[in-house]
C-alpha cells in the first residue's frame, strides 16, 4: 500500500466527521435482582473467595460455650437483651476500678431477632454484633440518668442491667431505682454503654459532652468472653426475664 | 419520535456500524448512535457471599460470584460498558473484620470495576487501613472533596478518570459525605472535607470545558435526600452544572427507576442508587447521536 491510498480515506473520514458532536439522546434504566437462583455462579470468582471462606469458617465455627434455651429480642424486657445488658455490666465492672452502677445497650445495636439455643459458634456472635462498636464507661448526673431511662421508655423500653428497674408510664421512666435504691437527681452515676449512644446516636445527644472513658473493648468480643468465662465455669447462657422494666 | 422507532433506529445504526463504512455512506436521516452501557452498584458492605439461608428478609440475594456471572453475560452483549460503586464497600460481614478488606477490593477488580469512590464505612479500619488495601485495587477510588494531605491515603485516590467508549468521552469524578459525627475523628484522622457542592462544580466545569467530556457522571457518597437541611444528591444535582448523572449510595435506597431532575442551568440531571449489599445491579443505557452541533434527530426530552 502507498502512502497516497491511505492518506485520501484519511481526509475524507476528517472532513466527513469534522464538526460532529455527540449529543445525549436517551437514557434507558433498569436493575437486575440477584436472586437465589438467578445467575450461576462464576467459578474463577468463586476460587478466588474458597480460600478467605474455609479460614473464615475455621474461626467462625469454633464452639465457645453452650446457651440452655432460645433467647427471644423484645421490649421492654427479654431473655436476649436481659443478657446483653449483664454482660455489659459484668464486663465492664472486670475492667474498672470503680463500681459500675448499670448498663444500658441500644435496642437496635442487638442485631438478631433469636438467638438460638444449643452451642454457641463466633460466627453466632458476629451475627449479634456485626459492628465494631466499643465500650465506653460513662459518669451521669442523675438527672442525665432520668433523660436517658425517659427516651428509652419513650421508644418502649432497651436493654438495661439487673441494677435498674422502672415504671413505663406516658411514655416516662418513673419509679427509677438504681441498686435496689430510688434514683438520687443529685448524685453521679456510672455506667456502661456502647460508643455509638455515648457520641450521640439514637437521639442521645445529650450524652456526647459527658464525660467518659472510651475502653476500647469491642462489645463483640466484650460477649465472646463472657459466653467463654461461664463456659469455664462450666455454667451456660441462662438469663431470666426478669421484669427490669414495667409498663 | 416514538422510543419503539427510536430503538429500531439505534439497532439499524449498529448494522451499519458493523459494516465500519458507515460515517461515509450514512445519509443524513440515519444518525450515528452509540451506546453506553453504565452498571452500578453502591453500599456493597462485604456482602462477599449471598446473605444466609436463616429466614431472614433478605436471605439468598446477591453474592460476588453471581454478580460476576451477569456482568459477563452484559459485557458479552455490550460493547461499551463501564461498571462504578458509589462507596462503602466495605463493613457489614466477618469477611472486613478478618481481611479489612482485602478480598472486598480483590473482587471488585476480577469483576472489572472502573472506578469508584469512598464511603464513610470504608474509613472502619482507619484511613491506613483503607491505604494498605490499594494495592489489592486495580481501579481508582475517585473523591473530589477529601483531601488526604498527610495522611496514609495521600497519592492514592484521584479526582476524577477519563474513558473513552465508542468515540464518546465520559468524565467520571466523585464527591464523599461529611465525616465529623459520622465516622469516628480517629479514624477518619487528618482528612480534610470540603463542601461537595463546591468540589463538583468547579470539577464538573473542568471536564466539561477542558477536558471536553460528552458525559459527566459523578460517583455519590452523600445520600439521595434528607428530610434535614443536609446536602444530598438531590440538592448537589440542582445546585450544579455539568453533571449528567448521579450514581448515589449512603442511604441505601431501592430507585425504581432513576429520578430525572434539573441543574441550576435548566438542563437535566439523573440521579440512581441500588439499594445495598449486592442484591441489585443498576443498569444505565445512554445513547448519544453523532451530530452537527445543534442538530439531533433522536434527542428526547430528557427531563420529563
Amino acid at each position: 500500500m502507498n502512502k497516497f491510498s491511505f492518506v485520501i480515506p484519511a481526509l475524507i473520514l476528517f472532513f466527513a466527521s469534522c464538526g460532529k458532536v455527540y449529543h445525549l439522546a436517551d437514557v434507558q434504566g433498569r436493575t437486575y435482582r440477584i436472586e437465589k437462583a438467578s445467575y450461576p455462579v462464576d467459578v474463577r470468582v468463586a476460587s478466588v473467595i474458597e480460600p478467605y471462606k474455609l479460614e473464615l469458617d475455621k474461626t467462625m465455627n469454633e464452639v465457645i460455650g453452650y446457651c440452655e434455651k432460645e433467647l427471644v429480642k423484645g421490649k421492654p424486657n427479654s431473655t436476649l437483651t436481659n443478657w446483653f445488658a449483664d454482660a455489659l455490666q459484668d464486663e465492664a465492672q472486670e475492667i474498672s476500678a470503680e463500681p459500675i452502677d448499670f448498663a444500658v445497650q441500644n435496642y437496635g445495636g442487638i442485631r438478631v431477632p433469636v438467638f438460638g439455643k444449643g452451642p454457641v459458634t463466633v460466627g453466632k456472635m458476629y451475627e449479634l454484633m456485626p459492628f465494631d462498636n466499643v465500650m465506653y464507661i460513662l459518669k451521669l448526673k442523675g438527672t442525665d440518668v432520668k433523660m436517658l431511662f425517659d427516651k428509652m421508655a419513650e421508644s418502649g423500653g432497651w436493654p438495661v442491667s439487673r441494677n435498674v428497674s422502672f415504671r413505663i408510664e406516658y411514655g416516662k421512666a418513673e419509679n427509677i431505682r438504681i441498686k435496689g435504691a430510688a434514683l438520687d437527681t443529685t448524685a453521679v452515676y456510672t455506667a456502661a454503654i456502647p460508643d455509638y449512644i455515648a457520641n450521640g446516636g439514637d437521639n442521645m445527644i445529650f450524652l456526647k459532652n459527658l464525660p467518659s472513658v472510651n475502653t476500647g473493648v469491642l462489645l463483640r468480643d466484650m460477649l465472646i468472653k463472657n459466653v467463654k468465662d461461664l463456659q469455664a465455669k462450666g455454667k451456660s447462657i441462662n438469663p431470666q426475664e426478669d421484669q427490669r422494666i414495667t409498663e | 419520535m416514538n422510543r419503539r422507532k427510536f430503538i429500531a433506529n439505534a439497532s439499524y445504526t449498529g448494522l451499519l456500524l458493523s459494516t465500519g463504512t458507515y460515517p461515509l455512506f450514512a445519509s443524513p436521516s440515519e444518525p450515528e448512535i452509540e451506546r453506553l452501557t453504565i452498571l452500578h452498584t453502591n453500599d456493597v458492605h462485604s456482602r462477599i457471599e449471598p446473605f444466609p439461608m436463616d429466614g431472614s428478609k433478605n436471605e439468598g440475594l446477591g453474592g460476588v460470584a453471581k454478580r460476576a456471572t451477569l456482568i459477563s453475560r452484559i459485557r458479552e452483549e455490550q460493547k461499551n460498558v463501564l461498571l462504578l460503586d458509589a462507596g462503602d464497600i466495605f463493613q457489614g460481614t466477618p469477611y472486613f473484620n478478618f481481611y479489612g478488606g482485602e478480598l472486598e477490593l480483590k473482587l471488585m477488580s476480577q469483576l472489572g470495576y472502573d472506578a469508584g469512590t469512598i464511603g464513610n464505612h470504608d474509613f472502619d479500619a482507619g484511613v491506613e487501613g483503607l491505604a494498605k488495601q490499594m494495592k489489592h485495587a486495580n481501579f481508582p477510588l475517585l473523591v473530589t472533596n477529601y483531601n488526604f494531605a498527610n495522611t496514609a491515603m495521600q497519592g492514592k485516590t484521584q479526582n476524577y478518570r477519563i474513558f473513552r467508549k465508542g468515540g464518546v468521552r465520559i468524565g467520571v469524578f466523585g464527591v464523599g459525605i461529611e465525616l465529623k459525627g459520622l465516622v469516628p475523628d480517629k479514624l477518619y484522622g487528618d482528612t480534610q472535607y470540603s463542601d461537595p457542592v463546591a468540589a463538583a462544580q468547579k470539577w464538573g466545569e473542568i471536564l466539561r470545558h477542558e477536558e471536553k467530556c460528552d458525559y459527566i457522571i459523578c460517583l455519590s457518597h452523600l445520600g439521595y435526600k434528607y428530610n434535614e437541611d443536609k446536602v444530598s444528591d438531590r440538592v448537589l444535582a440542582q445546585n450544579t452544572s455539568n453533571i449528567d448523572l448521579i450514581i448515589g449510595g449512603h442511604t441505601h435506597t431501592f430507585m425504581k427507576e432513576p429520578e430525572r431532575l434539573v441543574n441550576k442551568d435548566g438542563k437535566p440531571v439523573l440521579i440512581n442508587q441500588v439499594g445495598w449489599a449486592g442484591i441489585v445491579l443498576g443498569r444505565l443505557d445512554v445513547y448519544f447521536e453523532k451530530n452537527k452541533k445543534g442538530t439531533c434527530i433522536t434527542c428526547k426530552n430528557l427531563t420529563v
